[in-house]
């Protein structure tokens, strides 16, 4: 793994419109390798395209963004993705094993013969890693729903990324499952840089090094609060509001109005 | 019974069961996992708007046809692909137009009255040699396309999303997915009709779905329970002098009911132990 503190992901004033709407508006952000990013911020905020963005998914309406120096989606394997469960087709007849290297296909390496053998043994070890080595030969639609995210997390390890991003992962999982999940994210996070969107609030404020606040435009911020901080920034982020909701808190002592009973 | 392989319309018979089945379970397998069964379903009853304008216009049936079916199959695919939700809406639309605008032209065509029924129900019982070879051609082009391009059906079908971020060309494999489809159900509806290519698109894939551990296993498991249908469907229509096409499709449906009642008793048996 080459050294922390590169940049990693860089955007420069980047908006996205999707048709008439502007989503994004001036966007500057800075991914740093080592980094364990957390993206906020209320629903239609824009977090979902900035993830998109970064993927190579969607193609900005103005500015620039680069994932390793690059355009972002050239170099396959530099960015592992772990979707919302929601996309996956569950009912798909595969196994963990062959869900697990779907996360090593190359457009480029298409064949009629095509070698199974190297890719099974880098999903097994994967697998292993994750310890979930049991599972390998059981068919996706037959797992838990804790058991396919740690499956999904497996697909996007399999290429030995540099950058995971993962999107509102928590949603389907119960409280136990979450604190699991937050376990293994900061074990990734020893050698692997961290890119996740979520509304678990209490979790990002024990396990996050920095926050990003996406409301059409995008606050970062180097420490994160605590959780009631960031319960405070999340809650009163108006839309089109100017001022970062986390800064607007932290400049504004907050004066209470008691309107007396009458 | 086995004199009647003798005579050569019973030979043209199963070979055109046989072909429909292999290309049914191809295509049948990537519209079930993809769940584009209601669009397969708009694209064969919108063709038949091309069937109509071919006779009105004097063309030959069989590009009218196609190219009907190929223009409203893109169409339905652009908007699929926009938002699956919208887009059922839209596909029952274009259905019943290209079936309704179908019957109005042939109405206006001078003369002319063309069997509902066949386009229905199909005739494998009078194949001509001609469109075996076609079909065979489509069966191998088939088979020589998803094999090159297998990985990306298998990225596509099971996380779209996901897909494309590893460089699979989603939305062109998509347009040439719903393309195949309307070629196969054009080409596959005049040999047996278009209930039976519905029919031989879902069923057998659906029974082989629940005993296939990959899709390469359940494209082969449908052909070859696609075989049985066609062929066993055959046996029946001429053992008890029944129309064809309805055996075949009878066959399928029972072995579909008593595999979600096996597999229903067996869940139960399960929770039991």
């Amino acid at each position: 793994m080459s050294k922390t503190g590169e940049p990693l992901v860089v955007m420069n004033g980047v908006c996205y419109a999707y048709d008439s709407e502007m989503v994004l508006r001036n966007v500057h952000l800075q991914i740093n390798k080592g980094d364990f990013l957390a993206v906020i911020g209320p629903n239609g905020g824009g977090k979902t395209t900035l993830v998109k963005l970064i993927l190579g998914l969607l193609t900005p309406t103005r500015g620039t963004v680069l994932v390793g120096g690059r355009p972002p989606g050239g170099k396959n394997g530099f960015v592992g993705y772990v979707p919302q469960q929601t996309g996956q087709n569950q009912s798909f007849p595969a196994t963990v094993l062959e869900v697990v290297c779907m996360g090593l296909f190359d457009p480029k390496k298409r064949s009629f013969f095509p070698h199974h053998r190297e890719n099974h043994r880098l999903a097994r070890a994967v697998l292993e890693q994750l310890g979930l080595a049991d599972l390998a030969g059981r068919r996706i639609s037959d797992l838990s729903g804790g058991q396919l995210q740690r499956v999904l997390i497996a697909r996007a390890l399999v290429s030995e990324p540099e950058l995971l991003i993962f999107d509102e992962p928590t949603a389907s999982l119960d409280t136990q499952a979450q604190t699991e999940f937050f376990e293994l994210l900061s074990k990734l996070n020893a050698d692997r840089t961290i890119l996740v969107v979520s509304h678990d609030l209490l979790a990002i404020a024990s396990y996050a090094r920095s926050v990003a606040c996406v409301n059409h435009t995008l606050h970062s911020h180097a420490r994160v609060g605590s959780a009631g901080e960031l319960v405070d920034a999340f809650y009163s982020a108006a839309r089109d509001n100017p001022i970062c909701p986390v800064e607007q808190f932290r400049r504004l002592p907050v004066q209470k109005e008691i309107h007396p009973h009458v | 019974m086995f004199e009647l392989l003798h005579f050569e319309f019973m030979q043209n018979a199963l070979m055109a069961g046989l072909l429909t089945a292999v290309i049914c379970g191809i295509i049948g397998t990537l519209v079930v996992v993809n769940r584009l069964v209601f669009l397969s379903g708009g694209i064969a009853h919108s063709a038949y708007g091309g069937i109509g304008l071919s006779y009105y216009m004097g063309w030959p049936w069989l590009p009218g046809a196609i190219g009907f079916a190929l223009c409203s199959a893109m169409v339905m695919a652009a908007v699929s692909l926009r938002s699956r939700t919208h887009a059922d809406t839209i596909i029952g639309v274009m259905w019943a137009l290209g079936m309704a605008s179908g019957i109005l032209l042939l109405d206006l065509t001078p003369g002319y009255n063309v069997d509902l029924m066949s386009y229905l129900f199909g005739s494998i019982l009078s194949v001509p040699v001609s469109e075996l070879w076609l079909m065979g051609v489509v069966a191998v082009v088939l088979i020589i396309g998803t094999t090159w391009l297998f990985r990306d059906l298998v990225l596509m079908s099971c996380d779209e999303e996901f897909a494309r971020t590893r460089g699979v060309p989603v939305t062109q494999l998509y347009f040439l997915l719903v393309g195949c489809v309307a070629v196969t159900v054009v080409l596959v509806v005049q040999v047996v009709g278009l209930i039976l290519v519905i029919a031989l698109l879902t069923i057998p894939p659906a029974i082989a779905s629940h005993y296939s551990h990959s899709l390469s296993g359940m494209m082969v498991l449908a052909c070859l329970l696609g075989v049985v249908f066609t062929s066993g469907g055959l046996w029946l229509s001429a053992a008890f002098d029944l129309t064809s096409g309805p055996a075949i499709i009878f066959l399928a449906a029972i072995f579909f009911f008593l595999q979600q009642g096996i597999d229903y008793l067996r869940r139960r048996m399960r929770r039991l132990v």
